[in-house]
């Protein structure tokens, strides 16, 4: 019994790792097909943010700043999905700015994606403004701070600011009554914590990619009024809207259709993580037999 | 299936970069080198026309405005943006060894702009905020006029692990006795913290894969 | 003099912007040549970082365009992939520079909804960039099976906290432990999971971030004092 055990601890510490491959891809797989959904419900770190978009007064400008790449996009474009329609539905005014130079084209994912397909009645340049992309990371956040039109003379299309109704008052930063920044890395929410929402005094929200997420828990809740963390956080803001707005109730549901299989991945991991150890056990029984 | 010329060639890229799964194979690698010229000029020409063109070229020659907008009134001339087009240059001239020294001048400037930004902005964000969040909200936390034992207890371990922890990154003095004593409960938070930052790296990477398979199974093949 | 003059510019670049908020009070008014001089700093330093930022860009591409043309010219290891690399760098560029397929001529934004470019953004980058990414979960979970052993108390305290955000972030933690009565409702694994994020793990970061910003302030002093010398060639 020992020998046969010692026998599986050489296979279990040998194996071949596109067999973990094929497990996680299978598992993956089989799940989506059999669309596995499970119920979600906002926590104490997205609730804050959605109260601020409920509660703010029909008009008020909010920026967002989409500064991630395809690579983070399944989780942070739901999560900008789902704060584009819970503040067009309160009736406020949006401005798209991006650090990233794919800003631009993630930016009109999110305007044609929920803009132009939901709210038929929106115009850009009266309702929302698009300034899009500019090279600098932080630096851009800081010369926003002094001006506007410091970096931007005007929307993509080439309309100068002061000729868009979307941005009627707001000359800088602080003049915005909420910025949220979806952000995967640097620059990112940090930055905006560090250039905008820290020394301006700016109600700053975010939405971060999962590897960032437990680095801004720190800016919580005084620096940071809320935090979606991923594409959990995604989820959860999706039910915040669902449970405040039940007529989203099928369009709200791109992260939360991703919680079933990202389930069933973690679990997969976790089971992993258990047979190496205890490949490791019987490896080490297999050595204290020997000495 | 998907009909979409486009959605095929998104489908069939994919497909070659997970072919590396099995081994590093000539797909893997039109995919990858495909990829690497592709973004670097993706991103040159966002820079060029979201930043370069409307900050220092309409700037300096303000009539160029009507290249891209043939109805706009130019704006004024602001000779200063000459500086940054000069550094600019000077920075290019990395590409030739001998001229290679010239590019420490906007090298210095990029790093003086950045250390003295982040002098101050540190300072005041991640260092006097940190301590004054930790202790601003008191150690005794209390809800409807009664002290809530749970909030309580939290706070003073906040505010425990902050402090050993950086007596464990305090590495000018031995950890030995009471103050070694502290950074073993800083490692214990440390393992906590790093814990919890695998699981949602792990969440992190795995939606990506998820988003990648249903493009696969929905968009491509039609299964979703 | 080569070392010197860039060494002025970082000292003298460096002290302005640390000077800046001291000066740039707006409840103070504003008024005054300093704080004239300083707003004006403020603000245009930003902006000439960000056109310096995109010959950054320019360089980048240039130094590649340079390594693969030597590359294939000299018929070098795996050239005809390099010889695809300059196809496509050369054909974005073209595409993008000229805004082929938007609207006529230079006119409207370079990411329009008609363009080459977002053709190119839509089928091919976005397509490569995600997988390329998403190969990152089986590499996770290969390192996971085969790095994280119970060697430790330390390791044990890793694995049970990851396993609880692992478990509890998903719909399975509130699932597997939502039977526990209300007296024992902080070991249900969706709350200890926020828990673990919101007490030990915030002590964690917070220490992080305030050393990280101890050396970065540091840093930021050697640099603008002149005491780093290796950033400009210099020795150290």
């Amino acid at each position: 019994m020992r020998r046969r055990g010692a026998d599986w601890g050489a296979r279990l510490a040998g194996l071949d790792r596109r067999w973990i491959y094929l497990i996680l891809a299978a598992g993956l797989i089989l799940t989506l097909l059999t669309g596995l959904r499970l119920p979600e419900r906002p926590s104490i770190l997205v609730e804050p943010l959605y109260e601020r978009v409920e509660n703010l007064p029909p008009g008020s400008p909010i920026l967002l700043s989409l500064d991630y790449t395809p690579s983070t996009a399944p989780e942070l474009e739901p999560m900008a999905f789902a704060v584009v329609r819970h503040a067009l539905l309160k009736g406020h005014r949006l401005c798209f700015v991006s650090l990233y130079p794919e800003g631009d084209n993630q930016i009109a994912r999110v305007t044609e994606g929920v803009i132009a397909r939901e709210f038929p009645a929106v115009r850009a340049g009266r309702d929302f403004a698009v300034l899009g992309y500019k090279a600098g990371n932080e630096m851009v956040i800081n010369a926003l701070a002094q001006r506007l039109d410091s970096m931007y003379a005007g929307d993509l299309e080439g309309r100068p600011l002061a000729e868009l109704p979307a941005l009627a008052g707001v000359h800088r930063l602080a003049d915005f009554a909420l910025v949220v920044a979806f952000s995967a890395g640097t620059p990112g929410l940090k930055e905006w914590i560090l250039f905008a929402g820290d020394p301006l005094g700016l109600p700053l929200g975010g939405g971060c990619n999962g590897a960032g997420a437990p680095q801004f828990l720190p800016y919580f809740p005084h620096q940071l009024l809320g935090l979606m963390g991923g594409i959990k956080g995604a989820a959860e803001y999706e039910a915040a809207l669902r449970l405040g707005h039940p007529e989203f109730h099928q369009r709200t549901m791109r992260a939360t259709e991703g919680m079933g299989p990202q389930a069933v991945a973690h679990c997969i991991i976790i089971a992993f993580v258990l047979l190496g150890n205890l490949g490791l056990l019987l490896s080490r029984r297999r050595r204290e037999d020997a000495t | 299936m998907s009909g979409s010329l486009e959605v095929w060639i998104a489908s069939l890229l994919t497909l070659m970069v997970f072919s590396f799964l099995w081994r590093d194979n000539p797909l893997y690698k039109f995919a990858e080198h495909l990829f690497v010229g592709v973004s670097a000029a993706y991103f040159m020409v966002l820079a060029f026309w979201s930043t370069l063109w409307p900050n220092a070229v309409v700037k300096l020659v303000p009539a160029a405005v009507r290249v891209t907008q043939p109805g706009a009134e130019p704006g004024a001339f602001e000779p200063l943006a000459i500086v940054p087009v000069l550094l600019g240059l000077l920075m290019l001239c990395r590409l030739w060894p001998r001229l290679a020294w010239l590019s420490r001048w906007p090298t210095a400037f990029a790093i003086g702009t950045t250390a003295g930004y982040n002098l101050t902005r540190y300072l005041r964000t991640d260092f006097l905020n940190q301590i004054s969040t930790t202790v601003q909200d008191g150690i005794v936390v209390q809800q409807a006029g009664r002290v809530a034992w749970g909030g309580t207890l939290d706070q003073i371990l906040v505010l425990a692990g902050t402090v050993c922890g950086l007596v464990y990154f305090t590495y000018s003095r031995p950890h030995r006795g009471y103050y070694g004593g502290m950074a073993r409960v800083g490692v214990a938070f440390m393992m906590v913290t790093f814990g919890a930052s695998f699981g949602y790296a792990v969440m992190g990477r795995v939606a990506v894969l998820v988003s990648r398979l249903q493009e696969l199974l929905g968009g491509w093949l039609g299964l979703l | 003099m080569r070392r010197l003059i860039p060494r002025l510019i970082l000292t003298v670049v460096g002290v302005v912007l640390v000077l800046t908020p001291f000066f740039v009070r707006p409840e103070a008014g504003g008024r005054g040549p300093l704080p004239v001089f300083f707003a004006y700093a403020d603000e245009n330093f930003s902006v000439w970082f960000n056109v310096l930022a995109v010959f950054a860009f320019i360089l980048g591409g240039a130094n590649l365009l340079r390594t693969h043309a030597l590359r294939v010219r000299e018929r070098g290891r795996d050239w005809p992939y390099s010889l695809l690399t300059l196809v496509a760098f050369t054909a974005v560029l073209v595409l993008g520079l000229f805004k082929v397929g938007g609207p006529p001529g230079l006119q409207g934004s370079v990411s329009h909804g008609d363009s080459a470019l977002t053709w190119i953004f839509d089928w091919i980058y976005m397509p490569l960039k995600s997988t390329l990414f998403a190969l990152l979960a089986f590499f996770v979970a290969s390192a996971a099976y085969r790095a994280f052993r119970l060697r430790s108390w330390e390791a044990s305290l890793l694995l049970a906290a990851a396993f609880v955000v692992l478990i509890g972030r998903t719909p399975f933690g509130v699932t597997l432990t939502a039977w526990l009565p209300n007296v024992l409702r902080f070991l249900r694994l969706d709350e200890l999971s926020i828990w673990i994020m919101k007490v030990p793990n915030t002590a964690g970061w917070r220490s992080i971030l305030i050393g990280i910003s101890l050396g970065v302030v540091a840093m930021s002093l050697r640099l603008i004092l002149g005491i780093e010398h290796a950033v400009l060639g210099g020795r150290r």
